[in-house]
């Protein structure tokens, strides 16, 4: 087996943002600035996370809601900027967050160009892939449909091939990329499974734990916007399982 | 336990990816992605159409029924028709042109607030520059059409052809300039901030009674103190609305130093309001 490359590295990473809430025990005052206003709350969501990804691993970042792993994947992908710290990596990850398909009324060719495009593909080989990513997601017939009338699976599926077109070197996948059906899920596990193979790094976020486990071979444990534990699926897995929460 | 990171990544062949390039070559990383920005300027375009019958008709239709509105109200009954020698062709080309300013202005500075641009923004690799332009390029392509249909409307209103009448499209391409530099010195502060969105509207209403779209400026701010004849000249969307005017009416006239004041304000504003964008781009958090 080939040796794992580093293949990103982030060092000291913090992450905080506000957000508006509503305050408790509140005084008349502050009732009436609140509902004018509202009252923001600092949320710390990494505080000082360094970690290292390699080629091939297909990882899970688990933790309670709010510990930090949707934050954690936002940063790596670059939609969000980090307060502090640095990431490096050997390129921009592609964050496969279920952004796709933004105008409902154009096709789907028109769609996927689009999104070939934002991702800084250039003309000629935004036009190439097109072609390629239809056929590989057999909608040669509905191409020219408005995407409001594809079914969800098939909106899912061109959005993976849209991703994994690029061949990329880190693909981060948020929650909301959820596969519902069997075969669809076994067709997914096998294109991520290629893709690692092929060395290509893959973090997950919010898959549930036993469809995690069959796929994964590290785990990363977020707890407060800290790491809490990062080994094997073996080893952590355990652990997060048997967790106090 | 939680991985320490020793190795310097720098000597692992890897790049920091949490920083844009220099300023100078992330204007020119905007050229590379000039087929995204034009593209989804038409899906933009093609997507808000199909909510309607007539579609793209009304972009035409919009401007020309506002015209017989202001010619009836205004020009009638509160006499501005006196303003000009061809009053319908005066208030056509301003109102057309005053739509065109309006819309790329107002809606660029709100490009980055609304769910869809944000979510290009934080799962593309696209400079975020790219959708400020993108939506100035959406509305200067919606309103062409309309600043076209000057030329049918003054044949029609009896303006004689003149070798002035080639210069349109430079007056439309300045105007569309003028209003996207407006808005993107805006466009990031309106993000954050959403409720200065309400006082773009309040101060686009006040700019609307001081550009003259229905009566010329000249005529009445003539009496008006200097300080305020200083602003009305020097106001932008005043003088693209009279350099448009001026393109079909022979009793519009526009110095060379209004238009290079233009010129210089719109690079000027468009150079600091990108190199805005870029630091913020570059700023944590």
């Amino acid at each position: 087996m080939a040796k794992k490359q580093p293949v990103l590295i982030a060092k000291d990473i913090s992450l905080t943002y506000e957000i508006k809430t509503q305050r408790n025990n509140r005084t008349r005052w502050t009732k009436i600035t609140s509902s004018i206003i509202g009252h923001k709350k600092t949320i710390h969501a990494l505080e000082k996370m360094s970690l290292q990804l390699n080629s091939g691993e297909i990882i899970a970042l688990v933790g309670n809601a709010g510990s930090g792993k949707s934050s954690l994947l936002e940063t790596l992908g670059g939609a969000v900027k980090p307060d502090s710290g640095e990431i490096w990596a050997i390129e921009n990850p592609v964050l496969l967050n279920g952004n796709f398909a933004s105008f409902g009324q154009l096709s789907g060719i028109e769609n996927i160009r689009l999104a070939l495009l934002s991702m800084g593909i250039r003309k000629t080989e935004a036009t190439r892939l097109v072609r390629e990513i239809i056929e590989t997601s057999k909608i040669k017939k509905i191409a020219h449909n408005p995407v409001n009338s594809y079914s969800s699976s098939t909106k899912k599926k061109l959005m993976i091939e849209v991703a994994l077109s690029q061949n990329p070197k880190i693909l981060l996948i948020d929650q909301r990329i959820r596969m519902r059906g069997r075969e669809e899920r076994a067709e997914f596990e096998a294109r991520i499974r290629d893709l690692a193979k092929s060395g290509c790094c893959v973090v997950f976020v919010g898959l549930s734990v036993t469809r995690t486990s069959q796929l994964c071979n590290r785990v990363i444990w977020l707890d407060q916007g800290q790491i809490k534990d990062d080994g094997t699926l073996k080893r952590v897995l355990p652990l997060f399982r048997n967790r106090k929460s | 336990m939680a991985k320490s990171v020793n190795q310097d990544p720098a000597t692992l062949g890897l790049k920091r990816i949490d920083q844009p390039p220099a300023f100078g070559k992330y204007l020119g990383s905007v050229w590379n992605v000039r087929e995204f920005i034009f593209r989804y300027g038409v899906a933009k375009i093609k997507g808000g159409a199909a909510g309607n019958n007539l579609g793209l008709v009304w972009e035409v239709l919009d401007p020309l029924l506002l015209s017989i509105a202001y010619y009836l109200v205004f020009g009638l009954l509160l006499g501005t028709e006196r303003d000009s020698s061809n009053f319908p062709l005066f208030l056509i080309a301003g109102v057309m042109t005053w739509k065109l300013f309006q819309s790329t202005l107002i809606n660029t500075a709100k490009s980055l607030s609304r769910g869809r641009e944000q979510d290009i923004v934080h799962s593309s690799t696209i400079p975020q520059i790219a959708i400020p332009i993108a939506t100035a390029v959406q509305w200067s392509i919606k309103s062409l059409p309309v600043m076209l249909l000057l030329y049918p409307a003054s044949l029609l209103l009896g303006a004689p052809i003149s070798a002035q009448w080639i210069l349109l499209p430079l007056v439309f391409a300045l105007t569309s300039f003028s209003a996207f530099s407006i808005g993107l010195m805006v466009v990031r502060l309106v993000s954050r901030i959403p409720d200065l969105l309400n006082l773009i509207h309040i101060t686009m209403r006040m700019m609307f009674f001081m550009t003259g779209v229905f009566f010329s400026v000249d005529i009445r701010f003539a009496d008006a103190p200097e300080w305020i004849q200083t602003i009305v000249v020097h106001n932008p969307s005043a003088v693209v609305l009279n350099l448009s005017r001026a393109v079909f009416l022979d009793d519009i006239t526009i110095t060379t130093g209004q238009v290079f004041w233009l010129i210089g304000l719109c690079i000027a504003l468009f150079l600091i309001g990108s190199f805005n964008f870029w630091r913020d781009e570059s700023k944590h958090g």
